[in-house]
């Protein structure tokens, strides 16, 4: 999206106000089915509205597919559900050339698999092999799939959820660190809590069963992702989060003693980039035109929490990324 | 973007108003850390102005500005604390921070300053950059300038109190204040006779910092002996800070009195003082050597003895040894010097003058004459040939130097010349022959020696017996003496001034002959003249060289001689000294009884030609073998013992004791001689007294007649060869010839 000449400072504060709306309807129609995970909703969002995938860890039955599944359908978009398992193959994701007959002749036509939508809900993807893992990152990487040396576009908006089971880890391939670093967030989908467990039951043992408006087209999340890269910052908040994403390399200055003594490797530029596209869409959401450090220190554990590597002195304490990451934000300079 | 589409500016006046406001509000902060920073040094700086004048070390004037300038590091610190930099976007964003502006105002000045520098590219951007801006300046109302900037009581304000109340409480106390007026604290020696010098110890004679070594001429100094009418003037001989050195005046009166020093007009303090008799014993050590005036003239006339033979002689070596020994005598005689240090003093002056002596001068005398009879054999050198054969080096020393003239002037022909070359070489040669010889010789011996030490050494370790083996090793020890004496002598022999002087001599000799050699050229017979007096002038100087050498060996051999010479009196001294007793030990010094110092007066008197005290000599009047011969101190020691007792106190014993004094070095006398009593009846001169009469005359008026003189000089010299001729104990010597240096004549000095 191009920014018209002749824009007035009115269009801007109004291109502003209408994202905070749209993107409040959407928040509002997820609430209606999703209830007690408003940091998950707004994080898939960001993760959405940044160009990036979100990993979801959580114990099953938190309303992870729910949460797509409803996301798909307030964004008028395409969703498809891929269960991983151990004996899924590539083709059974990207799709595969299949011999079709008609009145030509046989021909070979492709046959999209499931990755061919907006939004692909990647359920537990832990279970499936490094291979086939593979073939799914690539797309989320490229946009794109190639089969038989024939490259097939993916639609725009493209946004994965995978999810995982922290818990039964037998017989799963945990994601490799280069894989891991492709996802924008990793959301910790945590319990509901009691009011929130009632609101559920409420909802969900009535007669009364919600459905979820369309509030936005895919071509509106488009030009949202355009506006949220025009979002500025200034050189000392980025230079602050620059620094933040120094602290989790042990060998630097600004390492803090838990960097130094748990973490192996610290996280890489992408994740300094998601921090960025992220603390701008949380500014675009509470209404603010320009990103605030409080901004970069909301959104630097998602975006960084699966990308920094413990060391073996940090596995055996069960050191949690998060704890290291919340000591970086807190003894972090915000002025250099 | 073109000017149609060029934006409305943003008007942050309001952002930049709250940013000064806040600016103002950190530099006021700034400026009381700076000033409580600053107040730590400045208390510091404010006690050490107080100490420095309470200490006098600075002026009250100088004080003073170091107090205000201690309350400048207090101004300056405050300065320094509110000149320091704030940069607008960080005090914006202590706005935001402490506002909940969510960064708004620090983002707005940050974009302000990047729009200048924006792009057409970022013009979607700097839109909504504008955008923060005006939310900036919309959130600006919101700001809290005062939450953002407190003024809060500054960090070292707990530090800067302490420290302000230390040094009030340290500038409260008193600061003693070292003493800076001059002292005099004592004399030292408290008591002194005239003339000796006394330190006046004290403290800041020079001034309060001067070092107490630190000499000083202070103005109006003056030292009195006594603080009365009666007062004498002590010359003084240094001032130092820390005592002033004083000579005791000679009008000074006898008793305690008071040292009063002044200066600079006023009166620095007194020292008690006593000024005491040359005799007093506290002007001694107790271990200091005491003479007795005795001994002192004894001594002193031996010396006197050296001095004029040196004189005489034209010996400076024995001149100055005799001023070594008149000095130790001073010395002695002031109370400076332990026995030992007199006796280890002269044993160094007779070192000294000892030194490269040759012990065998008679080996040089044959030398010199066998380089005379080579000389002898030339014409030119006949003369001085034979002065050298004769032993008279005075004059073979002329005639080296006539040589030298006449070969400086060119009076020799061609022949002669030759002729004299040729003698020369042949006295160098053969004295060098003999040298060569004599080493040989030497080198012989010790090789011989060696051999024989080894062969006894094998002899010993191959020893069968113990007999055999302290038989050998006797005779090794004997062997290994020899060896040592020929390694002494030849070493001696490498040292002796006079063989040195020979051995120049004859290389001055052996050159003077090659200068008169010098080649000519035959072509040249224009020149060959010219070329001969130039040779000769050239063993002119070499000749004088010689002729120099010979002189040393002259001068040498004559202090040798004069050494021998008086060899008998430096015995003497020696003798002397080392009966030299110590003070306070009186004991044993004198056999002539108590009353020795009147007599001697008494006898010095009638030997200067004077009339005796009537009664000195009174017999009674002395006390030989008084008492019971106890060896009470200061009564002697003559007649210690079983005999010597006096029958009488006051007369004079009638037996002779069989104790003896214990210096006395012998055997006691024996007293079972056969002896038989004779009366000798004087035969009566003629002509003008009798002997006994001289001697009666001056034993009564005085040892100054020309006849006593007479009878003084044929006795002595009797006396001196009964000294040589017969065995008297060295002890007995001493008294023998103390008592005729005591009854000498003045005029024979």
């Amino acid at each position: 999206m191009s920014q018209p000449a002749a824009a007035t400072d009115r269009d801007v504060e109004a291109t502003v106000a209408a994202f905070t709306a749209d993107l409040r309807r959407v928040r509002e129609e997820i609430g209606k089915m999703i209830v007690g995970q408003d940091a998950i909703i707004e994080g898939v969002l960001t993760c959405l509205l940044g160009g990036g995938h979100a990993l979801l860890e959580g114990v099953p039955g938190l309303g992870k597919t729910m949460l797509v599944r409803t996301m798909a359908e307030t964004l008028h978009a395409n969703f498809s559900r891929i269960q991983f398992t151990p004996d899924l193959m590539p083709a059974d994701i990207v799709g595969t050339n299949v011999i079709v007959e008609d009145a030509a002749g046989k021909r070979f036509e492709f046959q999209r698999g499931p990755i061919f939508a907006n939004i692909v809900l990647a359920d537990e993807i832990n279970r499936a092999t490094p291979k086939t893992q593979s073939a799914l990152l690539e797309a989320m990487s490229e946009g794109s799939v190639t089969v038989a040396k024939t490259t097939h576009k993916l639609e725009k908006p493209f946004f994965v959820l995978a999810t995982q089971n922290p818990l039964e880890m037998e017989g799963t391939y945990p994601l490799p660190e280069a894989q891991l670093d492709r996802f924008f967030f990793k959301l910790v989908v945590e319990f509901p809590d009691h009011d929130a467990l009632h609101t559920i039951l409420d909802r969900t043992t009535s007669d009364h069963t919600p459905a979820p408006q369309a509030v936005l087209d895919k071509a509106r999340v488009v030009e949202l992702r355009d506006l949220v890269r025009r979002v500025p910052l200034a050189r000392k908040i980025q230079d602050y989060a620059v620094r933040v994403l120094q602290a989790t390399h042990p060998e630097t200055k600004e390492a803090t003693t838990q960097s130094k003594k748990y973490l192996r490797y610290g996280a890489s530029p992408r994740g300094l980039q998601a921090i960025i596209l992220a603390a701008k869409i949380r500014a675009l959401l509470e209404g603010r035109y320009a990103v605030a450090i409080d901004d970069i220190k909301a959104v630097a554990a998602p975006a960084l929490r699966h990308r920094l590597i413990l060391n073996f002195e940090g596995e055996a304490e069960g050191v949690k990324a998060d704890t290291i990451i919340a000591e970086i934000l807190a003894s972090t300079r915000e002025t250099a | 973007m073109d000017d149609a589409t060029t934006p409305p500016p943003i008007d942050l006046s309001q952002v930049r108003t709250l940013v000064a406001a806040a600016r103002a509000r950190l530099r006021v902060q700034g400026a009381l850390e700076g000033a409580a920073t600053s107040a730590v040094a400045a208390s510091a700086s404010a006690l050490t102005a107080v100490f420095l004048v309470r200490t006098e070390a600075v002026s009250p004037g100088a004080g003073v500005g170091l107090l205000v300038a201690s309350a400048g590091v207090i101004g300056v610190g405050a300065l320094v604390g509110a000149l320091g930099r704030h940069d607008d976007e960080l005090v914006a964003r202590r706005i935001d921070r402490a506002s909940g502006l969510a960064d708004r105002l620090s983002s707005a000045i940050a974009f302000e300053r990047a729009l200048g520098t924006a792009s057409a590219d970022d013009a979607a951007t700097a839109d909504l950059m504008r955008a923060a801006m005006r939310d900036a300046a919309a959130a600006a109302p919101r700001a809290d300038v005062k939450a953002a900037t407190p003024l809060t009581r500054p960090r070292d304000t707990t530090i800067a109190l302490a420290f302000a109340a230390v040094a009030a409480v340290a500038a409260s106390f008193g600061v003693a204040l070292p003493p800076r007026d001059p002292v005099v604290t004592a004399a030292v020696p408290a008591a002194a006779r005239r003339g000796a010098e006394v330190v006046i110890s004290g403290a800041r004679l020079c001034g309060a910092k001067a070092a107490p070594t630190a000499p000083c001429s202070p103005e109006a100094a003056l030292v009195y002996v006594g603080d009365d009418g009666a007062a004498v003037a002590a010359p003084i001989v240094a001032w130092t800070g820390g005592g002033v050195s004083v000579t005791v005046p000679a009008g000074a009166k006898l008793g305690a009195t008071e040292l009063v020093v002044w200066a600079r007009g006023k009166r620095l303090g007194a020292v008690p003082f006593e000024v005491i008799a040359d005799d007093d014993p506290r002007n001694f050590k107790d271990n200091t050597v005491a003479l007795s005036p005795d001994d002192q003239a004894y001594m002193r006339d031996l010396v006197a003895d050296l001095r004029a033979t040196a004189k005489h002689d034209d010996v400076p070596e024995l001149e100055e040894y005799a001023a070594k020994i008149e000095k130790l005598l001073d010395l002695a005689d002031q109370g400076q010097l332990t026995k030992d240090e007199l006796l280890e003093a002269m044993q160094q002056a007779q070192a000294e003058l000892d030194q490269h002596a040759e012990d065998h001068p008679e080996q040089i005398d044959k030398d010199l004459a066998e380089t005379g009879t080579e000389l002898a054999k030339n014409e030119l050198t006949k003369e001085l040939g034979a002065a050298l054969k004769q032993g008279d080096l005075d004059k073979a020393k002329q005639e080296m130097e006539k040589l030298a003239d006449k070969l400086d002037a060119g009076e020799l022909s061609q022949q002669q010349s030759e002729q004299l070359a040729k003698t020369l070489e042949q006295a160098a040669k053969q004295y060098q022959q003999k040298q060569d010889e004599q080493a040989k010789q030497q080198q012989a011996q010790t090789a011989k020696a060696e051999d024989e030490l080894r062969k006894l050494e094998k002899e010993r370790d191959q020893a069968k017996t113990d007999q055999d083996r302290a038989d050998a090793e006797r005779r090794l020890e004997k062997k290994k003496d020899e060896l040592q004496k020929l390694q002494k002598d030849q070493a001696q022999r490498d040292q002796s001034a006079q063989r040195e002087a020979l051995k120049r001599l004859h290389k001055d000799m052996q050159k003077a002959a090659e200068d008169l050699q010098r080649k000519q050229d035959p072509s040249d017979q224009k020149n060959q003249d010219q070329q001969n007096q130039d040779n000769q002038k050239q063993a002119s100087r070499s000749m004088r060289d010689v002729a120099d050498e010979t002189g040393k060996v002259d001068r040498d051999q004559r202090k040798q001689t004069a050494q021998k010479k008086m060899a008998s009196q430096m015995d003497d001294l020696r003798e002397a000294m080392r009966r030299a007793k110590q003070r306070g030990k009186q004991g044993g010094g004198s056999p002539f009884g108590k009353n020795q110092q009147g007599k001697n007066q008494d006898f010095a008197k009638r030997a200067a030609g004077g009339q005796g005290q009537k009664g000195a000599w009174k017999p009674g009047q002395g006390q030989p073998g008084q008492g019971q011969g106890q060896g009470q101190p200061g009564q002697g020691q003559q007649g210690q013992g079983n005999g010597g007792q006096g029958d009488q106190p006051d007369g004079p014993s009638k037996n002779y004791g069989t104790g003896h004094d214990d210096n006395l070095v012998g055997d006691a006398t024996g007293t079972t001689g056969n002896t038989k009593d004779e009366s000798v009846s004087g035969a009566q001169g003629r002509k003008g007294p009798s002997r006994r009469e001289t001697i009666l005359s001056a034993a009564q008026k005085g040892y100054a007649s020309a006849s006593y003189r007479q009878v003084y000089a044929d006795y002595k010299k009797i006396v001196e060869d009964v000294m040589k001729s017969e065995k008297v104990p060295a002890s007995y010597k001493y008294y023998v010839k103390k008592y005729f240096t005591k009854i000498k004549p003045h005029a024979m000095d």
